[in-house]
């Protein structure tokens, strides 16, 4: 739309148009909002809430916990225990200093193959990109030129 | 810790946990963490001097005892930002986001006494560090960067200052308006109402992986310009795709502008004439002001 039909606008009539929207108070659409919502209410809690009470914070990899929590393991401190299970050595190995987990992606000396989780890798992008990849050729897509970082 | 009958010289407490900190939240590992200046500011000393500040238990060295808590420091601030951004995690998978929040640590380390300002700078981060920058088509970093204002934006409405105890516009606050004065007017939003422009419609795409299991596969959407309207109602944030016109609109009053310019600003991108532009204003606001938007 050009400048001059813009001026030509009834910009008291487009106000008057508000502002009866606006007086319009106590409508139908949060009825509608409200209704939708009592229906989702319905569905089953996403998250178990058992999960919420099974000792989450046992260890946390704050402490020297080898041979507690989950798995057999002698991590010290990256026992698969509660939340550090994630970040845990997870090869049911020997974890020597943890390695990768203070800054040294794939340096690490963890024995008989095991791996330390805070994965540290220098370049993000390029895993997200391969991520990226993999989801767009189940798609039967392509992502797109390789970015030249 | 050692005690004081092993050694004492040791500095005094406060010092021993500056110097604590500093080494274990150093992004290269304890040895660097030892070796940096801020370290060594503190507390002069060779790694090999490690065992004269940690004790060493029976099995496990003082510096991998302190790599403990190097490793478990990232690691809890890695698991709070796969908290604030699930479907960024959910999408690129664990290595590739847990990647990116190790790398955007170090750019920008915790400082705040809450971990709710952990996340402040990811988009930043993400938008600093993307490998195609200079390309002007959109692509798969723009889905990510999207992703990460969306999600930080959910999280700070959430968070935020709401309208849960406070009361909105009422009818007694329109009829105190005369009718030569509504273009004058100007309408305040609520405080908790964000607005975005995303490059991607990722709005469906948000519900869908937050609702379906991990195993589901979800299909990434195709580039599309989309608007949003993010508030919170009783405590819950709601998300409401709007058009563009509409963006800038209620961007317009957002920002101050009284109704007549927002509404100048809105006309100016609309096809429709002063009638249909009119009809549509109505059912606009009508359904703003039940959704609380003001």
């Amino acid at each position: 739309m050009s400048e001059e039909n813009v001026s030509r606008r009834d910009f008291s009539k487009l106000a008057v148009a508000a502002a009866a929207g606006l007086s319009a108070i106590g409508g139908t659409a949060l009825a509608a909002e409200k209704k939708e919502g009592s229906k989702k209410k319905k569905k089953p809690f996403p998250v178990d809430p058992a999960l919420l009470l099974s000792d989450p914070n046992v260890c946390k990899g704050l402490n020297i916990c080898g041979g507690h929590g989950k798995g057999d393991h002698t991590c010290a401190g990256q026992a698969a225990c509660a939340t550090a299970a994630k970040h845990a050595c997870t090869g049911h190995n020997e974890c020597k200093g943890q390695g990768g987990c203070g800054g040294y992606p794939g340096q690490n000396a963890c024995k008989e193959q095991g791996y330390c989780a805070v994965p540290l890798n220098k370049d993000a992008w390029k895993l997200a990109r391969k991520q990226f990849e993999h989801i767009m050729k189940d798609m039967g897509k392509k992502v797109g030129s390789v970015p030249t970082a | 810790m050692a005690t004081e009958s092993k050694n004492t010289d040791l500095p005094e407490l406060s010092i021993v946990q500056q110097w604590f900190h500093s080494v274990v939240t150093h992004p290269e590992g304890i040895e660097q963490g030892v070796n940096s200046s801020k370290a060594l500011d503190l507390i002069p000393m060779s790694r090999n001097d490690l065992e004269h500040m940690v004790t060493r238990s029976e099995k496990v060295s003082a510096h991998d005892r302190m790599n403990i808590y190097a490793n478990a420091y990232y690691a809890r601030l890695i698991e709070c930002l796969g908290e604030s951004y699930p479907v960024m995690k959910r999408t690129l998978g664990e290595e590739a986001f847990n990647g990116f929040c190790f790398a955007y640590l170090q750019e920008y380390p915790s400082t705040s006494y809450t971990l709710g300002h952990l996340g402040d700078n990811f988009e930043r981060f993400l938008t600093d560090t993307r490998p195609d920058a200079d390309d002007p088509q959109l692509g798969w970093p723009d889905l990510l960067i999207d992703l990460a204002r969306l999600e930080w934006t959910i999280l700070q409405v959430f968070d935020g200052p709401g309208i849960e105890k406070t009361t909105t516009l009422q009818l007694t606050d329109l009829q105190a308006i005369k009718p030569d004065q509504w273009l004058s007017v100007k309408l305040q939003l609520v405080p908790c109402l964000e607005l975005l422009a995303l490059h991607y419609p990722l709005n469906e795409y948000y519900t869908d992986a937050r609702q379906q299991s991990d195993d589901t596969k979800i299909d990434i959407p195709e580039a599309k310009q989309t608007f949003l309207a993010i508030t919170r109602r009783d405590y819950i944030v709601r998300r409401h795709e709007i058009s563009s016109v509409q963006y800038i609109l209620l961007s317009a009053l957002k920002s101050g502008h009284t109704l007549g310019d927002a509404l100048e600003r809105a006309a100016a991108r609309s096809s429709l004439n002063d009638e249909a532009l009119a009809n549509e204003l109505q059912h606009w606001f009508r359904e703003w002001v039940e959704f609380s938007f003001f």
